[in-house]
């Protein structure tokens, strides 16, 4: 039994090791260094844990630092790494990927001569729909090449980036493309009459032509193939290696023209760098850009690359001054808002746990899991409700029913920046007042009845017992929980997100900045919303909220000396 | 002790007086999943009328018209997946479908039935209440008119005169009344009178049917006399003449017995005549005076100089405007009183109350408000369900006609269809691309006739009919309100194009993620987290601390980093790519340091002997973690399970940056595109689908209230 579990074990640990040891590697081809590197690092440790006896209570935590390794580890390095990068819109690739696409993209050709040459598609067809399986006759200089189906050639990952496919010259009613027979009927000099292509399984029969008005019907089927194959596709003539390929006519339309690449390779001293055929000039490189002069002088941009620009990010944030307005403003929001609400909070919740805590109170227990539920409902939930249903400024019940009915005037919740914290805040305080409420709870519950007792007989009144007994007692319980509280509403991003998404937003900044944006919904708009994505920028801000509540965290531990706690034993 | 008690007793009150307040976000929820009506158009916060529909468009959505003539139409094009059915299959499924929209057809033709039904019971109670509501609501209104007489600004000399000329008005109006009046009994003389005249003269002459009343001529002497006095009338006092000597040639003193009749007319007639003439004259001589007065006033006024009159204008104005009130009133009024038509009462009284609301508004903009301005809205309050009522029978009416004439096209296109539909899938199936145009038509006569025709109309009818339940006096017809607003909102139910949405979809998504990362996590930290509890290896001290610092740090920081590591893993792997669940789920497992620390917490309170006692008896290490640590472990191994199962189901950064395609929802985001966009006056749905979601989810919290709140402290609270 425990021999046979062993072997399964060691069994399912060979596997493991051949699916990283082969992903690891295969990162690592793929120039993906770094999480090649944390994955073979795992496996080593994996392995060092099982096969060293004295590494036995390691073994146990195996699967969980697997997912700490790939989930929380290396997000943490990827972040910081891309904090000192450009990482973002136009700059996703490496500079070899960029290199790849500038010598290898169909995008990057130009046209040789003005002169569309006639081409006809034929596929075969199925159940009277056209496949995908398609040949092309093109008609240069009044005689007629033939090709399949053009081969990839550049790939990256899954992605095809080119393809490539010879033009065979029609000399006879049967040639012979890729080892195949084909046979073409008629066999005549003109492109409109051919009727069919045979090969000896298949028959391809006429998809499309321009300027022949049966055919044009197909561009739908057309354009299928245009998206999946042509695009990419490069046909090349053997006889003088002139290449052709789609490209869109002044009208509009795709036509087959006789091009040239745009791109190729050569030194510029010891370094790699790339030439435009056309002006037979070095692109520029700057800051992982490429760009192109073109024949007026004109600096134009090309591609980027992600490339490392050391503390820019970060300066940025200080020097630049159209980001520092708002980030600074976003950075006082975040602290008054953090503040603001464990203040309230706490002192919403402080009242309701001292009315709670009368143990002469009939059905407290009930009235506390009545008060628990604005915390106990899924906070998404209760904020959709609020931005929905009260706080909406033309449908909500505030605007349309309780304000009027007070003979009051409609607020702007969400476009008048002032209201629009007022709205953040009363929404985050009616979900957090509960769970105060129970801390305190917990902790008046703590404080020994001896000691009002004896102050009873000193002679202190109410507010003075409250103030000198109570209040030192409990906050000294609940102040780590109220920190803790501070750094989770720091990172509060659902609640922003999802009631004002940080607007309404601040007129003059580049950065999609919002009034009611916290550092941490700042971060996410940069990243995922605006203009473009600055991964790079959004990095470095999510660097410096990373160090704010380490520190705020790291200073509750040593408060709560929850240190001690594990050292003690 | 009994301030103790009183205390207490305030604090009960102060809890329930601020518990509906604290809850009313989920009160809101609540009652507003249920409300029929379109809660985000409407002005109350709660409605009394309710349905379920909600919760079934969520749970078992319906295939309803729109969606059966599509499908029917996709069925016939076989358009994916229908391509790879076979031909019973799609046959049976559009005879389903068919019967369906027959069944269909049928029940909203019952249920129109029904509610014209209601319909015109109501208005047959109304008629038969008529004398009732107008005699009630008159004497309402005359009371408040003789309430605002009373309390009419007091009049300067300058209101004198206004009110005199007002008063001549109305007796000039008065007069010119009664002289229409005098008209009238001229022409009934010089038309009627004389053509019957004309016909006893021509009997006379030939002595046909001759009664035996002998002291007639006498009569028709008086009256003859009495027309005498009228010049105009000298026409048919002639011909009575012509008849009397007639009757003085023939010696025969009797008479025809229907100019009997014809005698009482003409005396009630010429009575009447008298009777006006003499209060016509009566109002010319008051007239006569009033403008003498009045002429009087204006030479004083013009002697007094403009001070008095600028003082006056405000009241002037009030003055004034009231009176038009009053004067608007008494006219409808007048109408009302000579009506016997219902739909003229009604209409009438809806357009009184129109003229109160209106002056209402305007008076409190100018003056502000006053005891003639709350009697007003009292008034016009109980006024108010004749506007409603009259709105009802306006638009059921077009309603009525409207979707009279879409049964009609149904039922053609129908069997249109039903008879062709064979032979179009006979091409469909042989290749080629059809659709029949009849169910083409059926769909466009959803789309253009029934939201542009009916619906609204539906919609306003449903609305009112609701509205004056609350409205009406006569809560007795509350029945058949109901019955006529329940009927048609079925009917708008079956007809309407909804939007499609994916909730079964989502929630189970969310269940099936949320399931297996909360399985994964527990069984990955319930393993990692015995060495920590047992055993002593370098980092055991601070591995989970610093596990936990980490962790601490918001996960909406690696937002990017995920996003590129799902991205670059589903191109080797697919299945742990952007917008997968499974990739998702993959995401979700990184939250393992706080479970370990909670799972761990529970094996210290395990007692080590249980495992030594074994391990002497030979079980190794691991025997003796998974044969008597985790089975004693178990309830806290539940708690994490479900703990974690919350926490995922509830996150949402990472789900609305992950998955892209609606299908793959979790129910967090699709609960987020319930509020949004198309959706966002949507409340019904979204309510419905948020009280779903919520229940579960807060009976599950506020049931392991104990161990959150605990584990919530632990991190922070020594001990």
């Amino acid at each position: 039994m425990i021999k046979t579990l062993k072997i399964l074990l060691l069994f399912i640990l060979a596997l493991i090791n051949a699916i990283f040891l082969w992903f690891g590697i295969y990162l690592i081809q793929n120039k993906y260094y770094e999480l090649g590197i944390v994955i073979l690092t795992a496996l080593v440790l994996i392995d060092f844990f099982i096969f060293n006896p004295k590494a036995y209570p390691y073994r146990y935590t195996i699967p969980a630092l697997i997912f700490l390794f790939l989930l929380v580890l290396y997000p943490i390095y990827f972040t910081i790494k891309t904090a000192f990068t450009n990482y973002g819109t136009g700059h996703i690739l490496t500079r070899e990927e960029t290199f790849e696409r500038l010598l290898y993209d169909p995008n990057f050709t130009y046209v040789l001569e003005e002169k569309p040459v006639r081409f006809k598609i034929f596929v075969v067809y199925k159940d009277g729909l056209p496949t995908e399986d398609f040949m092309l006759i093109l008609k240069i200089n009044g005689k007629l090449y033939i090709s399949g189906i053009p081969i990839p050639t550049k790939r990256r990952g899954r992605e095809i980036l080119l393809r490539e496919s010879k033009l065979v010259l029609i000399d006879s009613s049967k040639i012979k493309i890729d080892g195949k027979i084909v046979e073409i009927y008629p066999w005549t000099s003109s492109l409109e009459n051919i009727e069919m292509i045979s090969t000896l399984d298949k028959t391809y029969k006429p998809l499309y032509m321009l300027d022949n008005p049966e055919l044009e019907k197909n561009s739908y089927f057309f354009s299928l193939l245009m998206q999946k194959y042509l695009i990419q596709s490069e046909f090349l003539k053997p006889e003088d290696e002139t290449t052709y390929g789609f490209k869109i006519d002044k009208d509009g339309r795709w036509k087959v023209f006789p091009i040239d690449r745009l791109y190729r390779l050569t030194y510029i001293g010891n370094k790699l760098s790339i030439l435009n055929t056309k002006t037979n000039k070095p692109l520029i490189e700057e800051k992982g850009s490429f760009y192109d002069i073109d024949e007026q002088g004109n600096k134009n941009f090309i591609i980027g690359y992600t490339d490392f620009v050391g503390f820019e990010n970060f300066t940025r944030i200080l020097t630049d001054e159209r980001i520092s307005g708002p980030f600074f403003r976003i950075f006082l929001w975040t602290i008054l808002w953090s503040l603001f609400t464990v203040l309230f909070s706490f002192s919403i919740g402080l009242s309701f746990a001292l009315i709670l805590n009368n143990k002469k109170l009939k059905g407290r227990n009930l009235y506390r899991t009545i008060l628990i539920i604005p915390w106990a409902v899924p906070y998404f939930i209760s904020v959709l409700t609020w931005r929905n249903g009260i706080f909406n400024e033309t449908y909500g019940i505030l605007n349309k029913i309780i304000l009027p009915s007070l003979g009051l005037n409609t607020i702007k919740w969400f476009n008048d920046p002032f209201w629009a914290k007022v709205t953040c805040l009363i929404v985050n305080i009616w979900l957090t007042f509960p769970y105060m409420m129970t801390v305190s709870l917990g902790a008046l519950q703590g404080i020994p009845e001896e000691l009002y007792e004896v102050s009873a007989i000193d002679g202190a009144g109410k507010w003075n017992r409250f103030w000198k007994i109570t209040f030192p007692l409990l906050l000294a319980v609940v102040a780590p929980l109220l920190i803790s509280s501070f750094a989770y509403t720091f990172n509060n991003f659902t609640l922003i997100f999802l009631l004002t998404a940080g607007g309404p937003p601040i007129v003059g900044a580049t950065t999609p900045a919002g009034h009611t944006d916290i550092l941490i919904s700042y971060v996410y708009k940069l990243a995922f919303y605006g203009r473009g994505q600055e991964f790079g920028f959004a990095s470095a801000i999510s660097i410096l909220i990373f160090f704010l509540v380490a520190g705020i965290s790291f200073l509750n531990f040593k408060l709560s000396g929850a240190f001690e706690e594990v050292r003690g034993e | 002790m009994v301030g103790e008690g009183r205390r207490s007793y305030l604090t009960h009150i102060f809890l329930w007086i601020i518990i509906p307040l604290i809850l009313f976000p989920i009160i809101w929820i609540v009652s507003t999943s249920i409300r029929r009506d379109q809660a985000a158009f409407s002005t109350r916060l709660f409605s009394s009328r309710l349905t379920l529909q909600n919760y079934i468009d969520l749970l078992t959505p319906e295939k309803n018209m729109p969606v059966l003539i599509q499908e029917l139409q996709n069925l016939i094009s076989r358009t994916p997946p229908y391509n790879e059915w076979d031909l019973p299959k799609i046959e049976k499924l559009i005879n389903e479908d068919i019967d369906s929209i027959d069944k269909y057809l049928k029940e909203t033709q019952d249920r129109y039935r029904n509610s014209k039904e209601s319909f015109n019971k109501i208005n047959i109670y109304l008629i038969q209440k008529k004398g009732e509501i107008k005699d009630k609501n008159i004497k309402n209104l005359e009371n408040l008119l003789n309430f605002i007489n009373k309390k009419l600004p007091k009049e300067g000399s300058y209101f004198r005169k206004e009110k005199n000329i007002n008063e001549s008005n109305l007796i000039k109006r008065e007069y010119t009344f009664i002289q229409d009046k005098i008209l009238n009994i001229y022409i009934t003389f010089n038309k009627e009178i004389s053509s019957e005249l004309d016909k006893i003269l021509k009997d006379i002459k030939g002595n046909i049917n001759l009664a035996s009343f002998s002291d007639y001529p006498k009569n028709i002497k008086n009256l003859v006399d009495k027309l005498d006095k009228y010049p105009d009338l000298h026409y048919v006092s002639n011909k009575l003449r012509n008849i009397l000597k007639l009757m003085d040639q023939k010696k025969d003193k009797r008479i025809f017995y229907d100019t009997e009749k014809l005698c009482l007319k003409i005396s009630y007639l010429i009575e009447e005549l008298e009777k006006n003439i003499s209060i016509l004259k009566e109002k010319e001589n008051k007239l006569a005076l009033l403008n003498q007065k009045n002429e009087f006033l204006e030479m004083q006024e013009i002697l007094g100089g403009q001070e008095q009159k600028e003082e006056l204008e405000e009241h002037k104005t009030k003055y004034d405007e009231l009176k038009t009130l009053i004067k608007d009133i008494d006219e409808k009024i007048n109408i009302i009183n000579t009506s016997d038509n219902l739909e003229t009462i009604i209409s009438e009284f809806s357009a009184i109350e129109e003229r109160l609301t209106e002056f209402i508004s305007d008076y409190i903009f100018n003056y502000g408000r006053d005891e003639i301005v709350s009697k007003i809205e009292e008034v016009a309050g109980k006024l108010r369900w004749f506007q409603e009522y009259n709105t009802l029978l306006e638009k059921y009416n077009i309603f009525s006609k409207n979707i009279e004439d879409i049964f009609e096209k149904s039922r053609i296109y129908l069997s249109e269809f039903i008879s062709n539909w064979r032979s179009l899938l006979e091409t469909s199936i042989k290749g080629e691309f059809v659709t029949s145009s009849s169910l083409d038509n059926f769909y466009n006569l959803i789309k253009m006739d029934y939201v542009n025709l009916v619906a609204p109309n539906l919609n306003v009818v449903s609305k009112k009919a609701g509205d004056l339940m609350d409205l009406i006096p006569y809560k007795e017809m509350n029945g058949n309100l109901d019955r006529i607003d329940g009927e048609l909102f079925r009917i708008d139910q079956i007809w309407k194009q909804k939007t499609k949405h994916y909730f079964l979809n989502w929630v189970r998504n969310s269940i099936l993620v949320a399931g297996f990362a909360a399985i994964i996590t527990t069984i990955v930290c319930s393993v990692a987290a015995y060495p920590f509890s047992r055993m002593r290896f370098w980092g055991r001290r601070y591995g989970i601390m610093t596990l936990l610092l980490i962790q601490m740090f918001p996960s909406a920081v690696y937002m990017i980093a995920i996003y590129s590591l799902l991205n670059l893993l589903g191109r080797f792997v697919p299945f742990l790519g952007l917008d997968t669940l499974t990739g998702l789920t993959f995401v979700y497992l990184g939250g393992i340091a706080y479970n370990m620390y909670i799972i761990k917490g529970f094996y210290d309170t395990i007692p080590d002997s249980l495992e030594e006692s074994a391990m002497i008896d030979g079980a190794t290490r691991f025997q003796t973690f998974y044969k008597i640590v985790i089975p004693l472990a178990r309830p806290i191994l539940a708690v994490v399970i479900i703990l974690t199962f919350m926490n995922v189901f509830n996150e949402f950064i990472f789900a609305s940056i992950i998955l892209q395609d609606a299908k793959k929802y979790t129910y967090a985001i699709g609960l987020w595109t319930f509020s949004t966009g198309p959706y966002l006056t949507e409340w019904g749905l979204f309510t419905a689908a948020a009280l779903l979601g919520m229940l579960p989810m807060t009976i599950l919290f506020l049931s392991l209230q104990k161990y959150i709140v605990s584990g919530l402290t632990k991190g922070a609270v020594k001990g």
